[in-house]
């Protein structure tokens, strides 16, 4: 099928397979097409059918909130039936980033991490470049949609990705990944995907903040930042938040990042529900700790600091508002100094 | 002898009898006045430019009586018609008699003044302009926003401490809620992908592709206003 989108700046046109949703097809031939969460929650990747026939896979998308009538519809959710033409309402602008693909891969080193989180890498089918801070699809057979997760190592030409995954009650791949058949499964990925990403040679100091699992594609930054030597000249603050002692996980990967540049990398932990225990403190004396929520903390210990700074943030979605509105309204860092991508 | 039993001049295209009174209806009034009165034929009502008097009209002369009238309402004019036009009496109430020859003209101050007149007059004479409440004032927080619906128009309110502004409730790009957005008084951000826009103009900034529709808005005694038009 042929697929024709009209935006602001031009018309672009590419084929879309059968089977193969709009926004994947466009985005693996190098248009990039509106998107975020790219999971059919954010409503990012709406267009308007002009001709043709369009046949969502999902027509009780969240993201669905954000139609205005019956001609628009989630790119993100939807195929081709026939030839379309589309229009989306923005300009379509050249993002800098890989074009992703759909690729597979088997799930290996399954282990958990806390109560709630588990780790596990996908070995790739074949080699995979990616920037660092983005994410990708994961597909399950027998489970209808796709999950978004931020990669959490960086490796040029990965040939294995790694993903944290926080339990999500009633979350079909949640239950998928706590359930028996997981090692050696088979999964279908897209990616890469997202627009948060870190690029060596950044003349800014970085500031990472992270609730949860959000630390993940923070991971990536920090990895690919000290292999670059960043911040050998410049400063990196990461703030990671977490409910309780118990929810902690990377604490001493986050060290070993510190332990490499102690002078300019600072990282700072918050436990929203509790005190922090002496003994956590105890064991990471090279950490700052403090209980709070971590937008608040990040606010109180940035305060004066934030000139010639870049901003990455991601977590659950109450917590990157918040931070957006510390770094937008306290901060005052342009928009373009912040990165994050909404996926909830 | 000339042409004309009599010529009668209405200034018309002076800088200022023009704003004092409508000199063209006067013109009209009177021609229609002397037809009824079978008189358009050895009368003449001629537009004029100015007499060099400005501030003293609507200002109407009648030769060859040599009969000069200042400050002419258009309620004077059936008098001045059928009384001295027709009837050869001059309206001695309207005459003006200045006391000094050659150009009158009133100082700066007091033409500035009737032109300020002129233009307040003009504005209230405009089709008027139908306000509808939105709120009470204090119903958006000092340096906050907040959403309205005004006749099926979903209205943000911003409150920048001095002043109110009024604009479309969503974000022109992905329709995300501006109320859930921030400004800091000179910007206002949508939080959804940090689209951007000039708190006073609405006019896009940074990223942003589309500035937003705004709304006059008055506020008044405590209740704020805007105007929308279907």
């Amino acid at each position: 099928m042929k697929v024709v989108v009209t935006a602001k700046n031009g018309t672009r046109d590419f084929a879309c397979d059968p089977g193969e949703k709009i926004l994947h097809a466009g985005l693996r031939h190098g248009i990039e097409l509106p998107y975020e969460c790219a999971t059919g929650t954010c409503g990012t990747c709406k267009a308007r059918l002009v001709t043709g026939r369009t046949e969502s896979e999902w027509p009780e998308a969240p993201g669905g909130r954000y139609l205005k009538d019956a001609a628009e519809f989630l790119m993100c959710q939807s195929l081709a039936r026939e030839n379309c033409a589309l229009e989306v309402g923005i300009a379509l602008k050249d993002s800098g980033v890989s074009a992703p693909r759909a690729l597979a891969g088997v799930v290996r080193g399954l282990r958990p991490l806390t109560h709630d989180v588990v780790a596990f890498e996908v070995d790739l089918d074949g080699p995979l470049d990616f920037d660092a801070g983005q994410f990708a699809l994961l597909t399950v057979p027998g489970i209808a949609g796709a999950r978004a997760y931020s990669m959490v190592n960086f490796d040029r030409r990965a040939e294995r990705l790694a993903f944290v995954v926080k339990k999500k009650p009633g979350g079909a791949v949640s239950e998928w990944l706590w359930g028996p058949r997981v090692e050696g499964a088979r999964v279908g990925l897209f990616a890469p995907m997202g627009h948060a990403t870190f690029q060596p040679g950044l003349a800014r100091h970085v500031l990472c903040i992270a609730g949860g699992s959000g630390i993940a594609g923070m991971m990536s930054i920090l990895s690919l930042a000290c292999e670059a030597g960043h911040f050998a000249e410049l400063d990196g603050h990461v703030f990671f938040g977490v409910r309780t002692a118990r929810d902690a996980f990377f604490f001493d990967e986050l060290e070993a990042f510190r332990a490499r540049y102690p002078e300019r990398l600072a990282v700072t932990v918050a436990l929203s529900d509790e005190d922090v225990p002496e003994s956590l403190s105890a064991a990471y004396p090279g950490f700052a700790f403090a209980r709070g929520f971590i937008h608040a903390v990040a606010g109180e210990r940035m305060k004066g600091r934030f000139a010639e700074t870049r901003a990455w943030v991601a977590g659950p979605p109450p917590m990157v508002d918040a931070a957006l509105r510390l770094l937008l309204r306290e901060a005052r860092l342009p928009p373009a100094e912040i990165r994050y991508d909404k996926f909830s | 002898m000339g042409q004309y039993d009599r010529h009668v001049f209405v200034c018309t295209s002076g800088e200022t009898c023009p704003t004092q009174g409508d000199t063209e209806k006067y013109v009209k009034i009177l021609r229609e006045g002397l037809k009824k009165a079978g008189r358009q034929g050895d009368v003449r009502i001629n537009k004029a430019g100015c007499f060099s008097q400005c501030g003293h009209g609507p200002m109407v002369v009648v030769y060859p009586d040599d009969v000069w009238y200042a400050g002419v309402q258009e309620s004077d004019l059936d008098e001045i018609l059928t009384s001295h036009i027709v009837g050869g009496r001059p309206v001695e109430r309207l005459r003006y008699e200045p006391g000094i020859a050659g150009p009158n003209k009133k100082s700066e101050a007091e033409l500035k003044a009737i032109e300020a007149a002129h233009v307040a007059r003009q504005a209230a004479a405009l089709p008027a302009v139908t306000w509808k409440r939105v709120c009470r004032s204090d119903e958006v927080p000092t340096d906050g926003m907040k959403q309205f619906s005004v006749n099926g128009v979903d209205l943000l309110i911003i409150n920048a401490g001095s002043e109110f502004f009024a604009y479309q409730a969503v974000c022109p790009h992905e329709a995300f809620p501006l109320a859930d957005g921030i400004h800091d008084g000179c910007t206002l951000t949508c939080l959804e992908h940090l689209w951007q826009f000039d708190l006073k103009t609405g006019a896009p900034q940074g990223d942003a592709q589309e500035g937003l529709r705004g709304y006059r808005l008055k506020a008044e005694q405590g209740e704020i206003y805007v105007t929308i038009e279907s």
